[in-house]
Protein backbone atom coordinates (compact mmCIF):
# COMPACT_ATOMS: atom_id res chain seq x y z
CA UNK A 1 0.00 0.00 0.00
CA UNK A 2 2.62 2.21 0.77
CA UNK A 3 4.67 1.70 -2.55
CA UNK A 4 1.36 2.48 -4.24
CA UNK A 5 0.56 5.98 -1.87
CA UNK A 6 4.26 7.20 -2.17
CA UNK A 7 4.23 6.21 -6.23
CA UNK A 8 1.00 7.84 -6.65
CA UNK A 9 2.43 11.33 -4.50
CA UNK A 10 6.00 11.51 -6.27
CA UNK A 11 4.55 10.73 -9.67
CA UNK A 12 2.06 13.84 -8.69
CA UNK A 13 5.31 15.57 -8.26
CA UNK A 14 6.92 14.33 -11.21
CA UNK A 15 4.26 15.75 -13.43
CA UNK A 16 4.04 19.19 -11.96
CA UNK A 17 7.54 19.45 -12.08
CA UNK A 18 7.55 18.61 -15.48
CA UNK A 19 10.17 16.26 -15.47
CA UNK A 20 12.48 17.00 -18.61
CA UNK A 21 12.63 12.80 -19.38
CA UNK A 22 9.40 12.06 -18.71
CA UNK A 23 8.09 15.45 -21.32
CA UNK A 24 10.60 14.06 -23.68
CA UNK A 25 9.09 10.75 -23.63
CA UNK A 26 5.30 11.48 -23.32
CA UNK A 27 5.95 13.81 -26.11
CA UNK A 28 7.51 11.05 -28.38
CA UNK A 29 4.84 8.78 -27.56
CA UNK A 30 2.26 11.39 -28.72
CA UNK A 31 4.15 11.90 -31.53
CA UNK A 32 4.52 8.24 -33.27
CA UNK A 33 0.89 7.60 -32.16
CA UNK A 34 -0.88 10.22 -33.53
CA UNK A 35 1.01 10.01 -36.65
CA UNK A 36 0.67 6.36 -37.14
CA UNK A 37 -3.23 6.54 -36.19
CA UNK A 38 -2.84 9.37 -39.11
CA UNK A 39 -1.58 7.32 -41.31
CA UNK A 40 -3.82 4.24 -40.74
CA UNK A 41 -6.93 6.38 -41.35
CA UNK A 42 -5.46 7.20 -44.47
CA UNK A 43 -5.27 3.92 -45.62
CA UNK A 44 -7.95 2.13 -43.73
CA UNK A 45 -11.00 4.26 -44.33
CA UNK A 46 -10.57 4.25 -47.77
CA UNK A 47 -10.06 0.41 -47.42
CA UNK A 48 -12.86 0.00 -44.95
CA UNK A 49 -15.12 1.85 -47.64
CA UNK A 50 -14.35 0.02 -50.75
CA UNK A 51 -14.94 -3.17 -48.66
CA UNK A 52 -18.58 -2.14 -47.97
CA UNK A 53 -19.74 -0.44 -50.95
CA UNK A 54 -18.14 -2.24 -53.53
CA UNK A 55 -18.20 -6.18 -55.20
CA UNK A 56 -15.39 -7.21 -56.31
CA UNK A 57 -13.60 -11.13 -57.02
CA UNK A 58 -11.77 -11.27 -53.75
CA UNK A 59 -13.43 -9.01 -51.71
CA UNK A 60 -14.15 -12.20 -49.24
CA UNK A 61 -10.33 -12.98 -48.68
CA UNK A 62 -9.68 -9.64 -48.13
CA UNK A 63 -11.89 -8.95 -45.42
CA UNK A 64 -10.92 -12.44 -44.06
CA UNK A 65 -6.95 -10.74 -44.26
CA UNK A 66 -8.48 -7.53 -42.42
CA UNK A 67 -10.46 -9.87 -39.76
CA UNK A 68 -7.28 -11.92 -39.18
CA UNK A 69 -5.42 -8.21 -38.86
CA UNK A 70 -7.71 -7.08 -36.12
CA UNK A 71 -6.76 -10.03 -33.59
CA UNK A 72 -3.71 -10.11 -34.76
CA UNK A 73 -0.45 -10.49 -32.00
CA UNK A 74 0.92 -6.74 -32.27
CA UNK A 75 4.28 -8.51 -30.99
CA UNK A 76 4.38 -10.51 -34.48
CA UNK A 77 3.69 -7.23 -36.23
CA UNK A 78 6.44 -5.84 -34.66
CA UNK A 79 8.62 -9.27 -35.54
CA UNK A 80 8.10 -8.80 -39.10
CA UNK A 81 8.44 -5.40 -39.43
CA UNK A 82 11.83 -5.94 -37.22
CA UNK A 83 13.03 -8.78 -39.92
CA UNK A 84 12.26 -6.28 -43.06
CA UNK A 85 13.95 -3.08 -41.32
CA UNK A 86 16.76 -5.33 -39.79
CA UNK A 87 20.31 -5.04 -41.80
CA UNK A 88 19.78 -8.21 -43.60
CA UNK A 89 16.14 -7.39 -44.73
CA UNK A 90 14.95 -6.62 -48.13
CA UNK A 91 14.15 -3.12 -46.33
CA UNK A 92 17.55 -2.66 -44.14
CA UNK A 93 19.31 -0.34 -46.69
CA UNK A 94 16.72 2.49 -45.59
CA UNK A 95 18.58 2.57 -42.12
CA UNK A 96 14.83 2.86 -40.48
CA UNK A 97 15.55 0.03 -37.38
CA UNK A 98 15.35 1.28 -34.17
CA UNK A 99 14.09 4.58 -35.23
CA UNK A 100 10.74 6.00 -34.46
CA UNK A 101 9.65 5.46 -37.98
CA UNK A 102 10.25 1.71 -37.41
CA UNK A 103 7.90 2.53 -34.51
CA UNK A 104 5.27 4.15 -36.77
CA UNK A 105 5.38 1.40 -39.44
CA UNK A 106 4.66 -0.97 -36.51
CA UNK A 107 2.15 0.93 -35.40
CA UNK A 108 0.45 1.68 -38.56
CA UNK A 109 0.11 -2.02 -39.42
CA UNK A 110 -1.34 -2.77 -36.07
CA UNK A 111 -3.94 -0.07 -36.66
CA UNK A 112 -4.96 -0.48 -40.42
CA UNK A 113 -6.78 -3.17 -39.63
CA UNK A 114 -8.66 -2.18 -36.90
CA UNK A 115 -10.00 1.28 -38.91
CA UNK A 116 -10.51 -0.87 -41.72
CA UNK A 117 -12.25 -3.80 -39.98
CA UNK A 118 -14.43 -0.99 -38.21
CA UNK A 119 -15.36 1.13 -40.76
CA UNK A 120 -16.46 -1.51 -43.13
CA UNK A 121 -18.81 -2.90 -39.80
CA UNK A 122 -20.17 0.20 -39.36
CA UNK A 123 -21.13 0.89 -43.16
CA UNK A 124 -22.55 -2.24 -43.33
CA UNK A 125 -24.66 -1.46 -40.17
CA UNK A 126 -26.50 1.51 -41.91
CA UNK A 127 -29.99 1.11 -43.54
CA UNK A 128 -28.88 0.26 -47.25
CA UNK A 129 -31.69 2.75 -48.23
CA UNK A 130 -29.03 5.64 -47.52
CA UNK A 131 -27.02 4.70 -50.23
CA UNK A 132 -29.62 4.65 -52.78
CA UNK A 133 -31.26 7.90 -51.29
CA UNK A 134 -27.91 9.78 -51.83
CA UNK A 135 -27.26 8.27 -55.18
CA UNK A 136 -30.57 9.09 -55.74
CA UNK A 137 -30.42 12.49 -55.28
CA UNK A 138 -27.21 13.20 -57.71
CA UNK A 139 -24.47 11.94 -55.67
CA UNK A 140 -21.07 10.97 -57.04
CA UNK A 141 -19.47 7.50 -55.28
CA UNK A 142 -17.32 9.38 -53.54
CA UNK A 143 -19.74 12.05 -51.82
CA UNK A 144 -22.29 9.42 -51.26
CA UNK A 145 -19.37 7.63 -49.10
CA UNK A 146 -18.27 11.24 -47.59
CA UNK A 147 -22.18 11.02 -46.47
CA UNK A 148 -22.55 7.55 -45.14
CA UNK A 149 -19.50 8.17 -43.49
CA UNK A 150 -20.67 11.42 -41.84
CA UNK A 151 -24.21 8.84 -40.84
CA UNK A 152 -22.02 6.46 -39.61
CA UNK A 153 -19.82 8.96 -38.03
CA UNK A 154 -20.46 7.41 -34.06
CA UNK A 155 -19.15 3.97 -35.49
CA UNK A 156 -16.86 5.90 -36.86
CA UNK A 157 -14.95 8.21 -34.06
CA UNK A 158 -15.30 4.86 -32.10
CA UNK A 159 -12.76 3.00 -34.50
CA UNK A 160 -10.58 5.80 -34.47
CA UNK A 161 -10.86 5.65 -30.42
CA UNK A 162 -9.89 1.58 -31.23
CA UNK A 163 -6.92 2.37 -33.35
CA UNK A 164 -5.70 5.30 -30.71
CA UNK A 165 -5.75 2.64 -27.74
CA UNK A 166 -3.99 0.17 -29.83
CA UNK A 167 -1.12 2.35 -30.65
CA UNK A 168 -0.74 3.86 -27.52
CA UNK A 169 -0.25 1.02 -25.13
CA UNK A 170 1.69 -1.36 -27.60
CA UNK A 171 4.69 -2.31 -25.97
CA UNK A 172 5.64 -5.49 -27.34
CA UNK A 173 6.08 -4.00 -31.34
CA UNK A 174 7.66 -0.99 -30.25
CA UNK A 175 10.28 -2.34 -28.20
CA UNK A 176 11.16 -4.80 -31.19
CA UNK A 177 11.39 -2.01 -33.89
CA UNK A 178 12.27 0.64 -31.28
CA UNK A 179 14.53 -0.57 -28.74
CA UNK A 180 13.67 1.07 -26.55
CA UNK A 181 16.60 3.73 -27.16
CA UNK A 182 16.33 6.34 -24.07
CA UNK A 183 16.38 10.12 -26.05
CA UNK A 184 15.56 8.40 -28.90
CA UNK A 185 12.93 5.83 -29.24
CA UNK A 186 11.86 5.46 -25.80
CA UNK A 187 7.93 6.08 -25.08
CA UNK A 188 5.74 5.78 -22.21
CA UNK A 189 5.08 2.15 -22.12
CA UNK A 190 8.35 0.91 -22.90
CA UNK A 191 10.13 3.49 -20.50
CA UNK A 192 7.36 2.23 -17.61
CA UNK A 193 8.30 -1.54 -18.54
CA UNK A 194 12.14 -0.36 -17.83
CA UNK A 195 11.39 1.73 -14.53
CA UNK A 196 9.25 -1.13 -13.18
CA UNK A 197 12.15 -3.66 -13.95
CA UNK A 198 14.89 -1.10 -11.94
CA UNK A 199 12.39 -0.75 -9.13
CA UNK A 200 11.15 2.53 -9.79
CA UNK A 201 7.93 2.23 -9.40
CA UNK A 202 7.17 5.97 -8.41
CA UNK A 203 8.18 6.60 -11.73
CA UNK A 204 6.96 3.55 -13.27
CA UNK A 205 3.54 4.86 -12.22
CA UNK A 206 4.03 8.51 -13.31
CA UNK A 207 4.45 7.45 -16.86
CA UNK A 208 1.05 4.69 -16.39
CA UNK A 209 -1.10 7.74 -15.22
CA UNK A 210 0.42 10.11 -17.46
CA UNK A 211 -0.68 7.09 -20.36
CA UNK A 212 -4.33 7.32 -18.54
CA UNK A 213 -4.62 11.05 -19.10
CA UNK A 214 -3.99 10.58 -22.48
CA UNK A 215 -6.05 8.07 -23.35
CA UNK A 216 -8.90 9.98 -21.61
CA UNK A 217 -8.00 13.52 -22.57
CA UNK A 218 -7.71 12.00 -26.47
CA UNK A 219 -11.33 9.77 -25.80
CA UNK A 220 -13.16 13.16 -24.84
CA UNK A 221 -12.03 14.97 -27.28
CA UNK A 222 -13.58 12.27 -29.93
CA UNK A 223 -16.72 12.02 -28.02
CA UNK A 224 -17.40 15.84 -28.23
CA UNK A 225 -16.54 15.75 -32.25
CA UNK A 226 -18.55 12.37 -31.83
CA UNK A 227 -21.70 15.13 -30.79
CA UNK A 228 -21.25 17.66 -32.60
CA UNK A 229 -23.46 18.40 -35.31
CA UNK A 230 -25.55 15.81 -34.04
CA UNK A 231 -29.70 17.06 -34.01
CA UNK A 232 -32.97 15.46 -31.95
CA UNK B 1 -46.41 14.09 -73.98
CA UNK B 2 -44.68 12.40 -77.20
CA UNK B 3 -41.15 11.82 -77.35
CA UNK B 4 -39.82 9.22 -74.39
CA UNK B 5 -37.67 10.74 -71.66
CA UNK B 6 -36.11 8.11 -70.64
CA UNK B 7 -36.05 4.39 -72.71
CA UNK B 8 -34.63 1.27 -71.57
CA UNK B 9 -34.03 -1.52 -73.93
CA UNK B 10 -33.47 -5.19 -72.76
CA UNK B 11 -32.64 -4.80 -69.45
CA UNK B 12 -31.78 -7.75 -67.66
CA UNK B 13 -31.32 -8.48 -64.23
CA UNK B 14 -30.50 -10.97 -61.43
CA UNK B 15 -30.35 -10.79 -58.20
CA UNK B 16 -29.47 -12.83 -54.89
CA UNK B 17 -31.54 -16.14 -55.23
CA UNK B 18 -33.40 -16.96 -58.51
CA UNK B 19 -35.55 -13.46 -59.06
CA UNK B 20 -34.28 -12.66 -62.73
CA UNK B 21 -35.86 -9.43 -64.14
CA UNK B 22 -36.04 -9.17 -68.15
CA UNK B 23 -37.83 -6.40 -69.56
CA UNK B 24 -37.26 -5.78 -73.14
CA UNK B 25 -38.36 -2.63 -73.33
CA UNK B 26 -39.75 0.67 -71.84
CA UNK B 27 -40.29 4.25 -72.13
CA UNK B 28 -41.01 6.69 -69.84
CA UNK B 29 -42.71 9.58 -71.66
CA UNK B 30 -42.03 13.40 -71.43
CA UNK B 31 -44.44 15.37 -68.83
CA UNK B 32 -45.99 11.98 -68.28
CA UNK B 33 -46.98 10.22 -64.71
CA UNK B 34 -45.77 6.43 -65.29
CA UNK B 35 -47.40 3.87 -62.45
CA UNK B 36 -46.08 0.77 -62.06
CA UNK B 37 -48.55 -1.67 -60.30
CA UNK B 38 -47.66 -5.50 -59.75
CA UNK B 39 -47.69 -7.60 -56.46
CA UNK B 40 -44.74 -7.19 -53.92
CA UNK B 41 -41.66 -9.40 -55.22
CA UNK B 42 -42.82 -8.61 -59.28
CA UNK B 43 -40.09 -6.62 -59.75
CA UNK B 44 -41.13 -3.17 -59.16
CA UNK B 45 -38.40 -1.57 -56.84
CA UNK B 46 -35.60 -2.93 -59.16
CA UNK B 47 -37.68 -1.96 -62.21
CA UNK B 48 -37.19 1.59 -60.99
CA UNK B 49 -33.82 1.31 -59.56
CA UNK B 50 -32.77 0.12 -62.49
CA UNK B 51 -34.25 3.14 -64.34
CA UNK B 52 -33.04 5.57 -62.34
CA UNK B 53 -29.55 4.25 -62.82
CA UNK B 54 -28.75 3.08 -59.43
CA UNK B 55 -28.42 -0.47 -60.22
CA UNK B 56 -26.59 -2.18 -62.77
CA UNK B 57 -28.31 -4.19 -65.03
CA UNK B 58 -26.57 -7.64 -66.22
CA UNK B 59 -27.38 -6.46 -69.60
CA UNK B 60 -29.55 -3.77 -71.50
CA UNK B 61 -29.42 -0.42 -72.56
CA UNK B 62 -30.55 3.11 -71.48
CA UNK B 63 -31.40 6.34 -73.35
CA UNK B 64 -32.08 9.27 -72.02
CA UNK B 65 -33.71 12.25 -74.08
CA UNK B 66 -32.55 9.63 -77.24
CA UNK B 67 -28.69 9.38 -76.65
CA UNK B 68 -27.49 6.29 -75.32
CA UNK B 69 -25.64 6.53 -72.05
CA UNK B 70 -22.21 4.70 -72.46
CA UNK B 71 -20.23 5.96 -69.81
CA UNK B 72 -20.13 6.47 -65.98
CA UNK B 73 -19.89 10.41 -66.63
CA UNK B 74 -22.89 10.32 -68.48
CA UNK B 75 -24.41 8.52 -66.27
CA UNK B 76 -24.05 10.57 -63.71
CA UNK B 77 -25.04 13.62 -65.39
CA UNK B 78 -28.37 11.65 -66.08
CA UNK B 79 -28.48 10.84 -62.73
CA UNK B 80 -27.95 14.28 -61.48
CA UNK B 81 -31.41 15.03 -63.84
CA UNK B 82 -33.81 12.86 -61.79
CA UNK B 83 -34.45 12.18 -58.33
CA UNK B 84 -35.61 9.46 -55.51
CA UNK B 85 -38.15 9.23 -52.97
CA UNK B 86 -38.41 6.03 -51.55
CA UNK B 87 -41.43 4.79 -49.23
CA UNK B 88 -39.06 5.47 -45.96
CA UNK B 89 -38.55 9.03 -45.75
CA UNK B 90 -34.88 7.89 -45.16
CA UNK B 91 -33.46 11.56 -44.06
CA UNK B 92 -29.94 11.63 -43.28
CA UNK B 93 -29.20 12.86 -39.84
CA UNK B 94 -28.69 16.53 -39.91
CA UNK B 95 -31.11 19.38 -40.21
CA UNK B 96 -34.42 19.72 -42.28
CA UNK B 97 -33.03 22.48 -44.35
CA UNK B 98 -29.57 20.69 -44.78
CA UNK B 99 -31.08 17.51 -45.99
CA UNK B 100 -33.34 19.19 -48.54
CA UNK B 101 -29.84 21.07 -49.33
CA UNK B 102 -28.30 17.96 -49.88
CA UNK B 103 -28.68 17.71 -54.06
CA UNK B 104 -27.88 21.00 -54.17
CA UNK B 105 -24.92 21.18 -51.85
CA UNK B 106 -23.16 18.25 -54.25
CA UNK B 107 -23.98 19.82 -57.14
CA UNK B 108 -21.68 22.59 -56.01
CA UNK B 109 -24.35 25.25 -55.84
CA UNK B 110 -23.42 28.73 -54.70
CA UNK B 111 -24.53 29.27 -50.84
CA UNK B 112 -27.13 31.90 -51.33
CA UNK B 113 -29.03 30.61 -54.41
CA UNK B 114 -29.15 27.13 -51.92
CA UNK B 115 -30.40 28.59 -49.18
CA UNK B 116 -33.03 30.50 -51.64
CA UNK B 117 -33.76 27.20 -53.11
CA UNK B 118 -34.32 25.49 -50.18
CA UNK B 119 -36.73 27.71 -48.89
CA UNK B 120 -38.69 27.85 -52.35
CA UNK B 121 -39.08 24.08 -51.65
CA UNK B 122 -40.15 23.82 -48.09
CA UNK B 123 -42.80 26.89 -48.85
CA UNK B 124 -44.03 24.29 -52.25
CA UNK B 125 -44.36 21.71 -49.66
CA UNK B 126 -45.86 23.82 -47.00
CA UNK B 127 -43.19 22.90 -44.49
CA UNK B 128 -41.87 26.19 -43.80
CA UNK B 129 -42.13 25.93 -40.39
CA UNK B 130 -39.60 23.31 -39.96
CA UNK B 131 -36.96 25.44 -41.00
CA UNK B 132 -34.03 24.66 -38.26
CA UNK B 133 -35.19 21.38 -36.68
CA UNK B 134 -33.81 18.11 -36.44
CA UNK B 135 -35.55 15.10 -38.33
CA UNK B 136 -36.09 12.97 -35.08
CA UNK B 137 -38.93 14.56 -33.84
CA UNK B 138 -40.98 14.95 -37.33
CA UNK B 139 -44.34 13.47 -37.84
CA UNK B 140 -44.45 10.38 -40.91
CA UNK B 141 -46.83 13.17 -42.73
CA UNK B 142 -43.68 15.79 -42.28
CA UNK B 143 -40.61 13.68 -43.15
CA UNK B 144 -42.25 12.90 -46.30
CA UNK B 145 -42.92 15.98 -47.30
CA UNK B 146 -39.12 16.63 -46.17
CA UNK B 147 -38.13 14.16 -48.61
CA UNK B 148 -40.45 15.51 -51.42
CA UNK B 149 -39.03 18.90 -50.19
CA UNK B 150 -35.11 17.33 -50.64
CA UNK B 151 -36.15 15.69 -53.94
CA UNK B 152 -38.03 18.65 -55.94
CA UNK B 153 -35.07 21.36 -54.88
CA UNK B 154 -32.58 20.08 -57.55
CA UNK B 155 -36.02 20.69 -60.39
CA UNK B 156 -35.46 17.44 -61.47
CA UNK B 157 -36.79 16.20 -65.42
CA UNK B 158 -37.95 12.59 -63.99
CA UNK B 159 -38.88 12.13 -60.13
CA UNK B 160 -38.67 8.59 -59.34
CA UNK B 161 -41.47 7.64 -56.57
CA UNK B 162 -41.58 4.46 -54.83
CA UNK B 163 -44.58 3.31 -53.09
CA UNK B 164 -45.00 6.51 -51.00
CA UNK B 165 -46.73 7.22 -47.66
CA UNK B 166 -47.66 3.67 -47.54
CA UNK B 167 -47.09 4.11 -43.75
CA UNK B 168 -48.89 7.17 -43.61
CA UNK B 169 -53.11 7.22 -42.47
CA UNK B 170 -55.49 7.35 -45.34
CA UNK B 171 -56.28 10.99 -45.46
CA UNK B 172 -52.47 12.34 -44.89
CA UNK B 173 -52.04 9.88 -48.01
CA UNK B 174 -54.49 11.65 -49.66
CA UNK B 175 -53.44 15.11 -49.29
CA UNK B 176 -49.16 13.90 -49.92
CA UNK B 177 -50.40 12.30 -53.27
CA UNK B 178 -52.49 15.69 -54.16
CA UNK B 179 -49.98 17.96 -53.40
CA UNK B 180 -47.65 15.70 -55.31
CA UNK B 181 -50.02 15.24 -58.56
CA UNK B 182 -50.44 19.09 -58.53
CA UNK B 183 -46.91 19.97 -58.44
CA UNK B 184 -45.84 17.32 -61.10
CA UNK B 185 -48.09 19.10 -63.82
CA UNK B 186 -47.78 22.73 -62.56
CA UNK B 187 -43.55 22.19 -63.28
CA UNK B 188 -44.02 19.76 -65.93
CA UNK B 189 -42.06 16.94 -64.43
CA UNK B 190 -41.79 13.54 -65.25
CA UNK B 191 -42.46 10.69 -63.34
CA UNK B 192 -42.05 6.81 -62.53
CA UNK B 193 -44.52 5.93 -59.36
CA UNK B 194 -44.65 2.69 -58.08
CA UNK B 195 -47.74 1.96 -56.16
CA UNK B 196 -49.89 -1.36 -55.31
CA UNK B 197 -53.00 0.63 -54.14
CA UNK B 198 -55.20 0.64 -56.95
CA UNK B 199 -56.40 3.94 -56.19
CA UNK B 200 -53.51 5.67 -56.28
CA UNK B 201 -52.70 4.06 -59.64
CA UNK B 202 -55.97 5.73 -60.79
CA UNK B 203 -55.59 8.67 -59.31
CA UNK B 204 -51.79 9.40 -60.85
CA UNK B 205 -51.36 7.78 -64.21
CA UNK B 206 -51.06 9.05 -67.60
CA UNK B 207 -50.19 5.51 -67.69
CA UNK B 208 -49.51 2.22 -66.18
CA UNK B 209 -47.39 -0.55 -66.56
CA UNK B 210 -48.07 -4.02 -64.93
CA UNK B 211 -44.67 -5.69 -63.68
CA UNK B 212 -45.03 -9.91 -62.49
CA UNK B 213 -42.13 -12.21 -62.04
CA UNK B 214 -40.01 -9.69 -63.01
CA UNK B 215 -41.56 -9.24 -66.43
CA UNK B 216 -43.40 -6.18 -67.62
CA UNK B 217 -46.76 -7.81 -69.28
CA UNK B 218 -48.56 -5.25 -69.87
CA UNK B 219 -48.49 -1.03 -70.19
CA UNK B 220 -51.20 1.10 -71.31
CA UNK B 221 -53.44 3.60 -70.69
CA UNK B 222 -55.77 3.23 -66.86
CA UNK B 223 -58.34 2.39 -68.48
CA UNK B 224 -57.42 -0.17 -70.84
CA UNK B 225 -55.68 -1.69 -67.94
CA UNK B 226 -58.00 -1.47 -65.39
CA UNK B 227 -60.78 -2.79 -67.63
CA UNK B 228 -59.68 -5.36 -70.08
CA UNK B 229 -56.39 -7.05 -68.86
CA UNK B 230 -54.75 -8.96 -71.23
CA UNK B 231 -53.84 -11.83 -69.15
CA UNK B 232 -55.00 -13.25 -65.88
CA UNK B 233 -52.07 -12.20 -63.72
CA UNK B 234 -52.96 -8.48 -64.72
CA UNK B 235 -56.55 -9.61 -63.84
CA UNK B 236 -55.99 -10.28 -60.62
CA UNK B 237 -53.86 -7.62 -60.07
CA UNK B 238 -56.17 -4.70 -61.09
CA UNK B 239 -58.91 -6.43 -58.40
CA UNK B 240 -60.84 -8.96 -60.59
CA UNK B 241 -61.41 -10.86 -57.34
CA UNK B 242 -63.87 -13.83 -58.99
CA UNK B 243 -62.30 -15.79 -61.53
CA UNK B 244 -63.98 -19.17 -62.93
CA UNK B 245 -62.62 -21.18 -65.95
CA UNK B 246 -65.49 -21.97 -68.71
CA UNK B 247 -65.64 -22.84 -72.52
CA UNK B 248 -67.65 -20.44 -75.14
CA UNK B 249 -70.35 -22.36 -76.15
CA UNK B 250 -71.70 -19.50 -78.66
CA UNK B 251 -71.13 -16.42 -79.91
CA UNK B 252 -73.26 -14.14 -81.86
CA UNK B 253 -72.18 -10.44 -82.52
CA UNK B 254 -69.63 -10.25 -79.70
CA UNK B 255 -72.21 -11.62 -76.97
CA UNK B 256 -70.47 -14.58 -75.82
CA UNK B 257 -72.51 -17.88 -73.89
CA UNK B 258 -69.38 -19.26 -71.79
CA UNK B 259 -70.52 -22.51 -69.80
CA UNK B 260 -69.18 -22.30 -66.60
CA UNK B 261 -70.06 -25.51 -64.18
CA UNK B 262 -73.83 -26.48 -64.79
CA UNK B 263 -74.10 -22.39 -65.61
CA UNK B 264 -74.43 -20.37 -68.23
CA UNK B 265 -72.37 -16.96 -68.44
CA UNK B 266 -72.95 -13.99 -70.82
CA UNK B 267 -70.66 -11.89 -71.51
CA UNK B 268 -69.05 -9.29 -74.32
CA UNK B 269 -65.92 -9.47 -76.02
CA UNK B 270 -64.55 -7.96 -79.13
CA UNK B 271 -61.18 -10.17 -79.01
CA UNK B 272 -62.55 -14.20 -77.83
CA UNK B 273 -65.21 -15.81 -80.07
CA UNK B 274 -64.56 -19.63 -79.25
CA UNK B 275 -62.25 -21.85 -76.87
CA UNK B 276 -61.42 -21.84 -73.33
CA UNK B 277 -61.47 -18.95 -71.36
CA UNK B 278 -61.05 -16.93 -67.96
CA UNK B 279 -64.71 -15.51 -66.94
CA UNK B 280 -63.53 -12.26 -64.52
CA UNK B 281 -65.75 -9.89 -62.83
CA UNK B 282 -65.09 -7.14 -60.61
CA UNK B 283 -67.40 -7.82 -57.02
CA UNK B 284 -68.26 -4.02 -57.30
CA UNK B 285 -69.96 -4.80 -60.44
CA UNK B 286 -72.10 -7.68 -59.10
CA UNK B 287 -75.26 -7.16 -57.14
CA UNK B 288 -77.44 -8.92 -54.52
CA UNK B 289 -80.29 -10.23 -53.98
CA UNK B 290 -81.71 -12.35 -51.29
CA UNK B 291 -83.36 -15.51 -52.42
CA UNK B 292 -84.54 -16.62 -55.89
CA UNK B 293 -85.90 -13.77 -57.45
CA UNK B 294 -84.79 -14.31 -60.92
CA UNK B 295 -86.67 -12.11 -63.11
CA UNK B 296 -86.24 -8.70 -61.05
CA UNK B 297 -83.79 -7.24 -62.71
CA UNK B 298 -82.70 -6.73 -66.44
CA UNK B 299 -79.31 -7.94 -65.91
CA UNK B 300 -78.36 -10.57 -68.18
CA UNK B 301 -76.95 -12.98 -65.86
CA UNK B 302 -78.59 -14.20 -62.85
CA UNK B 303 -76.97 -16.55 -60.55
CA UNK B 304 -78.63 -18.93 -57.59
CA UNK B 305 -76.12 -19.26 -54.87
CA UNK B 306 -76.01 -19.49 -51.21
CA UNK B 307 -73.94 -16.77 -48.62
CA UNK B 308 -70.37 -18.21 -47.39
CA UNK B 309 -69.58 -15.19 -45.10
CA UNK B 310 -69.59 -11.06 -44.88
CA UNK B 311 -66.65 -9.35 -44.52
CA UNK B 312 -66.37 -5.92 -43.37
CA UNK B 313 -64.12 -3.59 -45.16
CA UNK B 314 -64.17 0.06 -45.07
CA UNK B 315 -67.01 1.19 -47.09
CA UNK B 316 -68.63 -2.21 -47.83
CA UNK B 317 -68.98 -5.72 -46.72
CA UNK B 318 -67.31 -8.28 -48.87
CA UNK B 319 -69.92 -10.60 -49.44
CA UNK B 320 -68.33 -14.20 -50.95
CA UNK B 321 -71.36 -16.68 -52.56
CA UNK B 322 -71.16 -19.90 -53.26
CA UNK B 323 -72.56 -20.49 -56.61
CA UNK B 324 -71.30 -23.97 -57.60
CA UNK B 325 -67.90 -22.32 -57.60
CA UNK B 326 -66.71 -19.12 -55.82
CA UNK B 327 -68.11 -15.68 -56.33
CA UNK B 328 -67.33 -12.03 -54.79
CA UNK B 329 -69.40 -9.39 -54.61
CA UNK B 330 -68.99 -5.32 -52.67
CA UNK B 331 -72.13 -4.80 -51.34
CA UNK B 332 -72.75 -1.43 -49.08
CA UNK B 333 -73.62 -1.31 -45.27
CA UNK B 334 -76.80 -0.17 -46.13
CA UNK B 335 -78.22 -2.01 -48.33
CA UNK B 336 -76.66 -5.48 -46.36
CA UNK B 337 -78.77 -3.80 -43.15
CA UNK B 338 -81.67 -3.47 -45.31
CA UNK B 339 -81.41 -7.17 -46.82
CA UNK B 340 -80.47 -8.53 -43.19
CA UNK B 341 -77.97 -10.52 -45.08
CA UNK B 342 -76.06 -13.03 -43.26
CA UNK B 343 -73.84 -16.78 -44.01
CA UNK B 344 -76.12 -19.28 -45.12
CA UNK B 345 -78.64 -17.00 -46.96
CA UNK B 346 -79.98 -17.69 -50.12
CA UNK B 347 -79.31 -15.11 -52.89
CA UNK B 348 -79.31 -14.39 -56.41
CA UNK B 349 -75.65 -12.73 -57.64
CA UNK B 350 -76.66 -10.93 -60.47
CA UNK B 351 -74.06 -8.66 -63.38
CA UNK B 352 -74.53 -7.48 -66.65
CA UNK B 353 -72.47 -9.02 -69.62
CA UNK B 354 -70.72 -6.38 -70.12
CA UNK B 355 -69.29 -6.26 -66.75
CA UNK B 356 -67.76 -9.63 -67.30
CA UNK B 357 -64.15 -9.58 -69.01
CA UNK B 358 -63.24 -12.69 -71.03
CA UNK B 359 -59.69 -13.97 -71.24
CA UNK B 360 -58.28 -16.63 -73.45
CA UNK B 361 -56.80 -19.32 -71.48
Amino acid sequence: MDVLLNGFREALALMAGLDPYIISVTVLSLKVSLLAVAVALLIGIPVGVILSLADFPGRGFIVAVINTGMSLPPVLAGLVVYLFLCRSGPLGDLNLLYSPAAIVIAQVIIAVPVVAGLTMASLRSLDPALRLQALGLGASWLQCALLLLREGRFSNVAAVMAAFGAVISEVGAVMIVGGDIKGDTRVLTTALVLETRMGNYERALALGMILLLISFAVNSALTMLQHRGRRE
Amino acid sequence: MSDPLLKAVGLRWSGKGDFVLDVLSIEVLKGEVLVIIGRSGSGKSTLLRLLGLLEKPKTGKVFWDGAELSNGREALAVRRKMALVQQKPCLFDMTVDDNIAYGLVIRGVERGAVRKRVKEAMELLHIGYLSGRGTMALSGGEAHRVSLARALVTDPELLLIDEPFLSLDHSLRIHLRRDVKSILREKGISAVYITHERDDALFMADRVAVMSSGNLVQIGDPAEIFNRPASLEVAKCVGFETVWEGSVEKSVDGLLDIRVGNTVVQAVSDEITSGKVFVTIRPEEVTLIKGGHRDLTSARNCIAGKVVSLEPQTAVYRVVVDAGFPLVAYITKQSSEEMGLKAGDDVTSTFKAHSVHVIGR
